[in-house]
């Protein structure tokens, strides 16, 4: 098995499932962690693997954003008439889609920074791992992490009771 | 120590402390009620972030609107099927109930309970008008006889019927004495006081307020739905309190039936999700039951209710009674399951 091989058996589902949060659109996300094991490919030494393909798919995204936005526009379309194929097959119920709407408004909500430290944290990333690839001081994590999750909460029970009080108007 | 700050307190949870550190914090965790609140606070933030997160991977697969759902045949199947259980059973117990005539009646309602056919072969079984070659005319006294019938069909019953229609059917059998065979054994207080109730229905209908129009009502339905038992049942206004009589697993579907109010029962189907569904799908096409039933039973109120667990099973509630008593009975089974 070459490096190559190894690195993307090891971390792609992590990679990939970190830019699809990130992104909101998995072709994009297959796409970009594609694109960061090829750069891997040439890059001679990586100290932390994992640090560094995390940096470089952020990276990535963020270049990418700023000079494609038309073929970004033109994937979304791709993406959404998937999922119009898969409502068809696997329906979700209404809380859960609920669910998942309030969950993406509420990571989108945060800023950038902490969106993608604790996105990184859930793909397991440690604190010395998310200071490299977001280029932090790893003293600052923690902090950015603490807001992150406070953040995320707060805006996710407040769509909550957005809709609690809709639903207690539209009943009454 | 000072004090912990929020990010600490994070960095410890998330076990990035080194050895000393987190002895240091935990020891004045120990003795701080407000960095031990905070420490608290950090764990379910934590928590419900790693949540939330998830729910991100959830594809948008598109919702079930209410008026879809009932397309499926899966699921209309084993609601009718429930509801034609319980329509049974809650019907017999109100034969009962209503000759102890309680001064908790609020409201009265008729109920039509179809006996479910299933096959060719037990539909003709569950017809009473097939069964004794005889056309019976549709009156009055046609719910004792109906009940008489189901017990004789109870004797002969296969093996191959549904361990809860019998069951259904034994209550039915039980409450008329002058029923044959099926109930040797002499009945309870409350089942004797039922019994001349049960030998002649329209006399008994005669003699509440509301009798006559409850007899030509009954008899408007059996014009219809001559295999048909009428049924009165009665809905209270008071706290349910859940009790547990059974709980049916044999199928992918799981049938648990709940008394909600003395005589007064509900059943709830649960339906794994997804992996499970094609089974049902299939096992739906065989036991699909007629339009007949299905337009019986919206007449008789069965009202049900449905929702999404938190494991994800589709749940369905339904019962001779409202969709505000289903909902307050719904509050009262396990949180997993609500």
């Amino acid at each position: 098995m070459t490096d190559v091989e190894r690195l993307f058996r090891t971390y792609n589902a992590a990679l990939v499932r970190y830019l699809t949060r990130r992104l909101g659109d998995r072709d994009w996300a297959e796409e970009v962690a594609q694109e960061t094991f090829v750069r891997a490919l040439r890059q001679e030494d990586i100290t932390n693997e994992r640090a560094w393909l995390f940096a470089v798919a952020t990276n990535l995204v963020r270049d990418e954003a700023r000079k494609d936005a038309r073929r970004r526009q033109h994937l979304a379309l791709l993406a959404e008439q998937e999922r119009e194929r898969e409502r068809d097959t696997e329906p979700t119920s209404l809380e859960q889609a609920q669910e998942a709407a309030f969950a993406r408004k509420a990571v989108d909500a945060l800023a950038e920074r902490d969106r993608l430290a604790l996105l990184m944290k859930e793909e397991g990333l440690d604190y010395s791992e998310i200071a490299e690839a977001l280029e932090l001081s790893p003293g600052s994590v923690g902090t950015t992490l603490s807001r992150a999750r406070r953040r995320l909460v707060e805006t996710y029970e407040s769509l909550q009771r957005e809709r609690e009080m809709r639903e207690k108007n539209a009943a009454s | 120590m000072q004090h912990p700050d929020e990010g600490t307190i994070h960095a410890w949870i998330d076990g990035e402390l080194s050895q000393e550190e987190a002895t240091a914090l935990e020891a004045h965790l120990a003795e701080c009620a407000e960095c031990s609140a905070s420490a608290a606070e950090a764990r379910g933030l934590v928590a419900a972030s790693s949540r939330i997160v998830s729910a991100l991977d959830i594809v948008p697969g598109g919702v079930i609107p209410a008026a879809r759902a009932k397309r499926r045949p899966w699921y209309a199947s084993a609601q009718l099927r429930a509801a034609a259980a319980i329509a049974i059973v809650a019907g017999a117990s109100m034969l009962v109930m209503r000759d102890q005539k309680k001064a908790a009646m609020d409201s009265v309602l008729t109920v039509s309970a179809p006996a479910p056919a299933h096959t060719p072969a037990t539909a003709e079984a569950d017809n009473p008008v097939a069964q004794s070659g005889v056309p019976t005319a549709p009156t009055a006294n046609a719910p004792a006889e109906a009940a008489r019938d189901l017990a004789k069909e109870k004797a002969a019953s296969t093996p191959s019927r549904e361990r809860r229609e019998d069951q259904a059917r034994q209550r039915v059998a039980e409450s008329p004495p002058s029923a044959d065979a099926a109930a040797p054994a002499p009945p309870p207080p409350a089942m004797a006081v039922a019994a001349p109730l049960a030998r002649s229905a329209a006399d008994e209908a005669a003699s509440t307020k509301a009798g006559k129009a409850e007899r030509d009502s009954a008899q408007r339905r059996f014009s219809a739905q001559l295999s048909d038992a009428v049924v009165t049942s009665v809905a209270t206004e008071s706290a349910p309190a859940l009790k547990e009589l059974r709980s049916d697993s044999s199928t992918a579907v799981r049938e648990t039936t709940y008394e909600a109010w003395p005589g007064i029962q509900v059943v709830l189907t649960d339906a794994a999700p997804v992996t499970m569904r094609k089974s049902i799908a299939q096992r739906a096409g065989v036991g699909a039951a007629s339009s007949a039933p299905r337009a019986a039973l919206k007449e008789a109120r069965i009202n049900s209710i449905s929702w999404t667990d938190k494991r994800g099973h589709a749940m369905t509630l339904s019962g001779p009674v409202s969709k505000e008593q289903l909902e307050s009975i719904r509050k009262l089974l396990p949180e997993d399951k609500r």
